[in-house]
């Protein structure tokens, strides 16, 4: 039995091709800052990971739980904060593109529901090859940068 | 003389020399206490941008989250953090309160921490209530202010601080604000003294005001 069902399997993932290829991105650490209730816009940020020999590119993002979902970068220029919409997040081939406070960012708006710390948020990442790729995002708590270590691991 | 003499006496040459280099810097030390007091030096090593005489601010008429009038009077007495913002905003601004938020926990038990308050440069969608919740969630003990556009502009001509909004998307109408990042230190005399850049360091924040605070003491 478990042999038909892996052949059928195989045969199935062979027709359905590229979209059921192994995900071009890898999804790590995906989370969402909690924000107070009377926030209209949330942010994601995660790890985006490329293991493949092809560039890939993010050329959207949607989650059940907001009404829509944007791709921004913050970039603070002679100290004034503006925040871009990109219409894409390109990795190259095995390449690593960190989302994280003060740069790259998911903008939420208007969450359908309240989110709180330890929830898991779904987000479907839409690549430019067509496919899709499912992840999930954790509310966390936003940390208190210090030290100019944003994501690092550096003790003092 | 065998060889824990030798090193006995070395020991004791070595402690003559910690006490006079002890004495030596204390003297230095007290000296510099006791000298006539020169002009405040802007301190060595702080992360932020002093200005050493401060800039006075003027009068200005903004509401608190509260809807109280929220005026000069507000910033005297006590030191102040001021940031500008919005809160349709999801990454800068909830990051500069969180920072807040850990300064404040930084300087408390070794100083009174300052006050926090928001700006929101968006009161067209920040009315007082929406505020009040926003800053809260970070800290109940931190005021939101906002008011009239010219009221806002007169209080951030003088401190610097540029905003601007970006034209609505043609499809949602949403719109995003652009604006200053600074984190601004106002004394209890309602003098802004000094201004922290991006990226905020919640320790080198806490540690460049307790280090302002205690210059501002000398100064009487």
């Amino acid at each position: 039995m478990p042999r038909i069902a892996s052949r059928l399997f195989a045969l199935w993932a062979t027709l359905a091709g590229p979209a059921f290829a192994a995900p071009a991105l890898d999804v790590q650490e995906a989370w969402i800052a909690e924000a107070p209730p009377v926030a209209r816009v949330h942010a994601a940020y995660m790890i985006l990971d490329n293991p493949g020999d092809a560039a890939v590119q993010v050329v959207g993002v949607s989650s059940p739980n907001y009404a829509r979902v944007e791709m921004h970068r913050t970039v603070v220029d002679e100290g004034m904060a503006r925040m871009v919409r990109t219409e894409a997040i390109a990795v190259g081939a095995g390449e690593r593109v960190v989302l994280e406070p003060g740069g790259m960012h998911i903008m939420l708006f208007e969450p359908k529901e309240r989110t709180r710390v330890g929830d898991q948020v779904p987000l479907t990442l839409e690549l430019d090859d067509g496919s899709e790729l499912d992840a999930s995002a954790e509310v966390r708590q936003r940390p208190s940068p210090a030290q100019h270590q944003p994501h690092g691991h550096m003790n003092h | 003389m065998n060889q824990q003499q030798t090193s006995s006496r070395a020991a004791v040459a070595v402690l003559f020399i910690l006490i006079a280099a002890a004495g030596l810097a204390a003297g230095m030390w007290l000296s510099q206490q006791f000298a006539s007091a020169p002009p405040a030096q802007p301190p060595a090593g702080l992360e932020a941008t002093y200005l050493p005489e401060g800039r006075q601010l003027t009068e200005f008429s903004l509401v608190d989250h509260d809807e109280a009038p929220f005026t000069r009077a507000r910033l005297e007495g006590r030191w102040s953090f001021m940031f500008f913002g919005f809160t349709n905003c999801p990454d800068v601004c909830p990051m500069a309160l969180q920072v807040m938020r850990g300064v404040k926990t930084q300087i408390e038990g070794r100083a009174t921490p300052p006050q926090v308050v928001f700006v929101s440069v968006d009161p067209e969608r920040d009315p007082p209530a929406t505020l009040k919740e926003y800053v809260g969630y970070f800290d109940p003990a931190f005021t939101g202010v906002t008011g009239e556009l010219d009221q806002i502009d007169s209080l951030t001509r003088q401190l610097g601080i540029l905003y601007g909004y970006e034209d609505p998307d043609p499809e949602t109408g949403e719109y995003t604000v652009n604006h200053s990042a600074q984190i601004l230190l106002i004394d209890p005399q309602a003098r802004m003294r000094a201004v922290f850049s991006t990226p905020h360091d919640v320790r080198a924040i806490a540690r460049d005001f307790l280090e302002i605070r205690d210059l501002h003491q000398k100064e009487g």
